[in-house]
């Protein structure tokens, strides 16, 4: 289980919204286009009251129906413009989002094809594809709606606190008395909900964790009959979630009726106020022309009404002065819609706040650092990852030699080496085969002929030159690596074996399959060469997997050859085209080979017995036996097994597919699980 | 029940609002008092009479927060109370289900795909609470709001109603069509996330290939391209639902303007009040947009009624009969097997696919290339072997071993004795009591298994080795005693965090062979007379495997063990040897009289000696 680490935070960082921002900057100009359209919207959104306090007082209050279809017309074309606004307004907000989510996200992928593999080590696949997916997904939402609803919002609480200025600026003072309490509150609520959901969140992770336990495990539960402490264990996860989903829910639903309460001040605070004033007008009005009949009947009574106000000294009537049964409604319509921009805002400010664990994860993702890095000489020279200068690059002949290397995955003063002051000379054209316990340092070696890794210190040498000195593209264009675990990508076979060299024909591609054999079995697939591997390639055996990911090898020509030996065996059939191939494809190459078969180690010029930090023996295999060392000791242990070994390992790799993602994740960590414990031998499979 | 109340007044409570403010313009406000409904009359006067109102405006102002104070109350209350109702019902759905799968046969078990069941236990439960939680409540509440505010409005003016509808329906259908019309497209667009994803998860995964091969450059398009594909689905669809937003609010906005003029027109020529004409505004913003939410709820519905089913199809496989037989006997370690037989019944309750995904998997063509592949599924275990007329008698304390080609049958044969799958002929005993008798759980408290792939559960290492032990109680030299047996007490000491490691999380991966030790300290603590080792130390060294062994034999004499194992050193003592070919017992006896006969043990035996 691996839960995102949200820490609930209450401040701003400037510095990274600042970062973020940067990615809005090449469209400050639809951006800009945006805030116009917003300003517009939030202009009509409020105009929609006044033109009916229009229709109220020139109509109703006048009596009279002239010019009513030109208010309609005026009405409707008001409306056309409104939706088309509208129209633009989402259209452009929703693009510019995804645009700008496509951005980071091209950035991300950049980066992370540039970064280390001691980055890899330390993140998990999981932790950095969320990064890349749903981060940047809320980091370009809000960067653009929120910052959208922002201005529309800001645009129709300006425009409605213009307009009521301009009926009654009393009126409106009074009523934006309210506004500072609700602005407030609202934010509380909101930051606070936020709060709960993300709690309510994480517990359910929790649940989903457990179940990915319950189900994954459920048969082992079974054989150790554990279902009873399980379901207990379950039910207090679910419990959980119960708890935090009504407490959230508590909150929340205390919210609007908060909201809707103070708004109700406000709206009784006009009816108050605004009321006195429509009698105080009445009064006036009929006073003065004594002809609105139905005024008539309020004289007296606004009469008493200003005394007994006036004698409570709360001067409502005359304070605001005289307005129209128009204005009135029109406040009356302002109180209740300036309230929905406001909470508007309050979301957006809460949410900003929520998104910046987004935003830090994503900019410490953009600014890790690329630990193996060409220098500006070596990349002037050979140019980079995406712009090599192939014309440049002198041809690699296949010498090695590490000198007085000294290296360890981790950094700091209490770090254990994995080599110590380690020397090895490999000549062009020569097979090695490392042999020893997990975790003695044999794929270090590897890592650091491939320059996947840098000694701290000590030289790689290929061919006399360091590497450092050439580009690390030169160097890896030029190796062809078969990894313990074949890793096929989603795509056709064909294209799976093009992988090695992108400019291959198809019977290019072909040929290379039949020098490993794998033709005739691709041929009998119905798909033949167009037969899609699945991700991971999980329709294929890890055998057939294996021989695909050797033919990619040949295809790519490689002066050094890379063999992370598989462990686990496959069928005899498959096990002996495996072997064959490697054969062939060690032939006139330096070979590097991180052994685990018999048969592989034998036919090694060199076979390297490591372990902690250094060679224990090294030598052909006739004369490493006849030594009866720890090479001997091994070989006598691993024999029984191989004999059997051969067809039993396809039993395994049913149930090890299950796990298949969290085993590549593994994989990716056990360089440095396998540094922390070297103490820990477990030489099962030598 | 009180739910239902409460949104019944709430609902009111809303209407009202508004209607207040319509008494308040017309009557203490404006001149029209003589034409008040007697209600509304008698409640004014009651107060005071409208003149002494309206020298006390204050009065009317404190009606309306008083009004939307009790509304807020009876809302906040209903949505706590429908809250708690949903997610309790959600929480004992996802308690079944979990339960459930705990109970599912083992056969079953070994045959379900983890992750179709895990993504119904999580989104699909997931998307009927989010329906049960919000989307329900507020379909109601809308449903009731929309009854509620027909009714006052035709009370009003069935004139003025009927003008302030026509449009609302329209709003209705025009959402539903839309929202059923991008379905699809919001089906492709996932789908081209769900690319971009993968090629973003295989180059993380596979970055050792791609620096391998120096195809940055490469990677880097292809993710750009799957990426810009995603996008452009993306802007597609966001061009919909802006025309949607737009045409539906444009709509909303027309009928609204409809009430406006006809309502300026009607209240000019005295017909309605000014504040009937204000209450029909405020009313139809009330009605439109909720309209158009009802819509999405409605569409919503059939994702509903799927999901609905993909989990009742998990809940409706027959659970395994723990109590079948009920027998509790006395067990030893006596075992018995006379000619024993098993055959996988291909018939099994479990649904392994949802309808819709086996389709679509069918569809593409996929199921046609299943044959060739040489390895099952990589989403199941291997399925049961068949078993053909096993004999063979052990005594308590006797150790078994069981050798044989892959695929022979061992494992299927130590999993009869914990009853993991049912014998199809013949009879196992255990000190005389047929096993098919025996209640379940009885017996597999009596047998330890220590799987092949060995899962470890996410909790920490101590808890981990007792966890069968959790509900009677242990002590942790218990713990530690067991982890010294399997030989891995030495091991979880160096950790940083010792016993109180918890296993998975970053940075503690335990490799193969410790967790195949702590899976044996594991089984150990359990205390059982029968033990059962399935290949459970191949990933440990020779020296380590003897030793374990070692130390068990010494421990208890009296545990009957079986070992699968591949290495004749871990065989060869053993009282008695099994070695399983195609299902059949092909030899046994003990080593000395194996290697004196021709077979599959002597061969393998020569060939260890020919190294010596």
């Amino acid at each position: 289980m691996h839960f995102d680490e949200e820490v609930y935070q209450g401040k701003l960082d400037l510095k990274i919204w600042g970062r973020m921002l940067r990615f809005l900057l090449p469209y400050r100009k639809k951006a800009a286009a945006l805030v116009v359209f917003m300003i517009v919207g939030g202009g009509i959104d409020a105009s929609f009251t006044m033109l009916q306090r229009y229709a109220i007082d020139r109509f109703i209050g006048e009596k009279t129906t002239d010019g009513l279809a030109l208010f309609s017309v005026a009405f409707f074309v008001v409306l056309v413009l409104q939706a088309t606004n509208m129209f633009f307004l989402i259209k452009f907000a929703e693009t510019l989002a995804i645009t700008v989510c496509y951005d980071l996200r091209k950035e991300g992928f950049r980066h992370l094809q540039r970064l280390s593999f001691s980055y890899y080590d330390k993140t998990q696949v999981g932790w950095i594809v969320s990064r890349l997916t749903s981060d940047t997904y809320s980091l370009s939402g809000i960067l653009t709606w929120g910052v959208v609803d922002i201005v529309w919002a800001l645009a129709i609480m300006g425009f409605v606190a213009v307009y009521m200025c301009i009926l009654n600026y009393r009126l409106a003072l009074i009523m934006l008395a309210v506004l500072p309490v609700l602005a407030v509150s609202t934010l509380y609520f909101q930051k606070r909900i936020l709060k709960y959901h993300r709690e309510v969140r994480k517990d359910n992770s929790k649940i989903t964790g457990g179940f990915n336990e319950g189900i994954t495990g459920a048969r082992t539960s079974k054989v150790l009959g554990t279902e009873g402490v399980n379901l207990r264990g379950f039910r207090g996860l679910t419990d959980n979630k119960y708890r935090s989903t009504v407490m959230a829910v508590t909150f929340s639903s205390l919210f609007l009726p908060v909201v809707m309460t103070l708004g109700s001040v406000a709206t009784a605070l006009v009816v108050w106020a605004g009321g006195n004033g429509l009698i105080a007008g009445g009064a006036a009005a009929g006073a003065a022309a004594g002809a609105v009949g139905t005024a008539g009947a309020a004289v007296d009574a606004a009469g008493a009404a200003g005394a007994v106000v006036g004698s409570a000294g709360i001067n409502g009537g005359s304070f605001i002065g005289v307005i129209s049964f128009g204005t009135l409604a029109a406040f009356l319509t302002y109180s209740m819609q300036i309230f929905e921009p406001l909470r508007e805002i309050a979301r957006v400010i809460a949410n900003i706040i929520s998104t910046q664990a987004s935003a830090e994860r994503v900019v410490s993702l953009l600014d890790s650092k690329i630990e193996i890095e060409d220098s500006d000489e070596v990349a002037r020279v050979f140019g980079d990852e995406s712009n090599p200068k192939r014309e440049n690059w002198p041809p690699l002949h296949g010498d090695i030699s590490l000198r007085d290397v000294t290296f360890s995955y981790e950094q700091g003063d209490d770090r254990k080496n994995v080599l110590e002051h380690f020397n090895i000379d490999i000549r062009q054209g020569e097979t090695i085969a490392f042999v020893g316990e997990t975790g003695v340092g044999k794929s270090t070696i590897v890592n650091l002929v491939c320059r996947f890794y840098e000694p701290q210190e000590g030289r790689v040498l290929i061919d006399g030159v360091d590497v450092r000195e050439r580009s690390q593209l030169w160097l890896q264009s030029h190796l062809g690596y078969v990894l313990q675990d074949p890793h096929l990508f989603s795509g056709t076979i064909r294209e799976n074996i093009r992988y090695g060299r992108l400019t291959a024909s198809d019977a290019e591609v072909e040929e290379a399959a039949k020098v490993v054999k794998v033709h005739d079995y691709i041929l009998s697939l119905p798909g033949g060469y167009e037969t899609e591997v699945e991700e991971g390639g999980s329709r294929l055996s890890t055998g057939q997997k294996q021989l695909i990911s050797i033919a990619r090898a040949v295809l790519a020509d490689p002066r050094i050859f890379v063999l992370d030996e598989a462990t686990s065996s496959v069928d005899t059939e498959t096990e002996k085209l495996i072997q064959d191939a490697i054969q062939y494809i060690m032939r006139g190459r330096t070979s590097l080979v991180i052994a685990h078969r018999l048969s592989t180690i034998r036919s090694a010029d060199r076979i390297l017995v490591i372990r902690e930090g250094g060679v224990a023996e090294q030598g052909p295999h006739s004369e490493l036996m006849r030594q009866k060392g720890r090479y001997y000791r091994l070989y006598m242990n691993q024999f029984m097994d191989e004999a059997e070994d051969q067809d039993q390992e396809q039993e395994k790799e049913g149930a090890a597919g299950e796990r298949e993602q969290e085993c590549a994740v593994a994989a990716d960590q056990d360089q440095v699980s396998a540094a922390d414990f070297s103490k820990i031998s477990h030489p099962g499979t030598l | 029940m009180l739910a239902l109340l409460c949104v019944l007044v709430s609902a009111a409570l809303s209407l009202l609002t508004p209607y207040l403010i319509k008494i308040i313009v017309d009557f203490i406000l404006g001149a029209e008092f003589g034409d008040a409904p007697r209600a509304v009359a008698a409640v004014v006067n009651a107060v005071g009479g409208r003149d002494f109102l309206r020298a006390h405006l204050w009065i009317c102002g404190l009606a309306i927060v008083c009004t939307t104070l009790l509304n807020g109350l009876i809302m906040f209350n209903h949505g706590v109370l429908c809250a708690k109702a949903a997610e309790r019902a959600i929480k004992r759905l996802r308690d079944e289900l979990y339960s459930h799968i705990q109970r599912l046969p083992y056969a079953d078990l070994v045959r379900i795909h983890t992750g179709d069941y895990i993504q119904r236990c999580t989104s699909d439960v997931d998307l009927i609470g989010r329906f049960m939680e919000t989307q329900f409540v507020e379909a109601g509440r809308t449903l009731i709001l929309i009854i509620g505010i027909l009714s006052v409005m035709f009370t009003q003016s069935v004139r003025f109603t009927l003008v302030s509808l026509p449009i609302v329906p329209l709003v209705f259908i025009f959402s539903i069509v839309f929202f059923h019309l991008v379905r699809d497209k919001f089906k492709k667009t996932d789908e081209s996330e769900g690319r971009m994803m993968t090629v973003l998860q295989e180059n993380l995964t596979g970055v050792k290939v791609v620096r391998a091969f120096a195809r940055q450059r490469f990677e880097i398009d292809k993710f750009e391209a799957s990426s810009a594909e995603f996008r452009d689905l993306d802007i597609g669809l966001a061009n919909l639902v802006s025309w949607f937003w737009a045409a539906s609010d444009f709509l909303c906005w027309l009928q609204t303007g409809a009430v406006v003029v006809a309502g300026t027109l009607w209240a000019v020529q005295g017909v309605v009040t000014l504040g009937t004409v204000l209450l029909f505004i405020s009313y139809e913003a009330q009605l439109l947009w909720p309209v158009r939410q009802l819509a999405r709820i409605f569409s919503d519905l059939g994702r509903m009624s799927i999901s609905i089913k993909r989990l009742r199809e998990i809940l409706e496989t027959p659970a395994e009969d723990m109590r079948a037989g009920g027998a509790k006997p006395w067990i030893t370690g006596d075992v018995v097997f006379e000619h024993v037989g098993f055959s996988y019944a291909t018939e099994s309750g479990v649904n392994t696919e949802s309808g819709a995904r086996a389709k679509e998997g069918a569809a593409a063509g996929e199921d046609a290339a299943s044959p060739v592949s040489s390895s099952p599924s990589p989403s199941r275990a291997p399925a049961a072997a068949t078993l053909t007329d096993i004999s063979f008698t052990v005594r308590r304390g006797q150790t078994v071993a069981i050798m044989g080609p892959t695929g022979s049958g061992k494992t299927t044969l130590v999993q009869l004795i914990a009853a993991l799958y049912d014998y199809t002929s013949g009879s196992i005993r255990l000190d005389g009591a047929e096993l098919r008798g025996i209640d379940k759980e009885w017996l597999r408290a009596h047998v330890g298994i220590v799987e092949q792939e060995v899962f470890l559960f996410s909790r920490t290492i101590e808890e981990n080795i007792a966890i069968a032990r959790e509900a009677g109680g242990y002590t942790q030299d218990e713990v530690y005693k067991a982890a010294r047996l399997a030989e891995v007490h030495h091991v979880v000491e160096e950790f940083r965090e010792g016993y109180q490691t918890v296993v998975g999380e970053r940075g503690v991966t335990l490799s193969g062979g410790q967790k195949q030790r702590v899976a044996i300290a594991r089984t150990i603590l359990g205390d059982y007379p029968i033990l059962i080792f399935d290949d459970s130390l191949s990933a440990v060294d020779t020296e380590t495997d003897a030793a374990i062994r070692r130390a068990l034999k010494e421990r208890s004499r009296d545990v009957t063990t079986f070992i699968i194992a591949h290495r004749i050193t871990t065989l060869y003592d053993a009282d008695l040897i099994l070695v399983v070919e195609k299902g059949r017992i092909s030899q046994q006896g003990t080593h000395e009289e194996l290697i004196r006969r021709p077979g599959l043990y002597k061969r393998i035996w020569d060939l260890q000696s020919d190294v010596q």
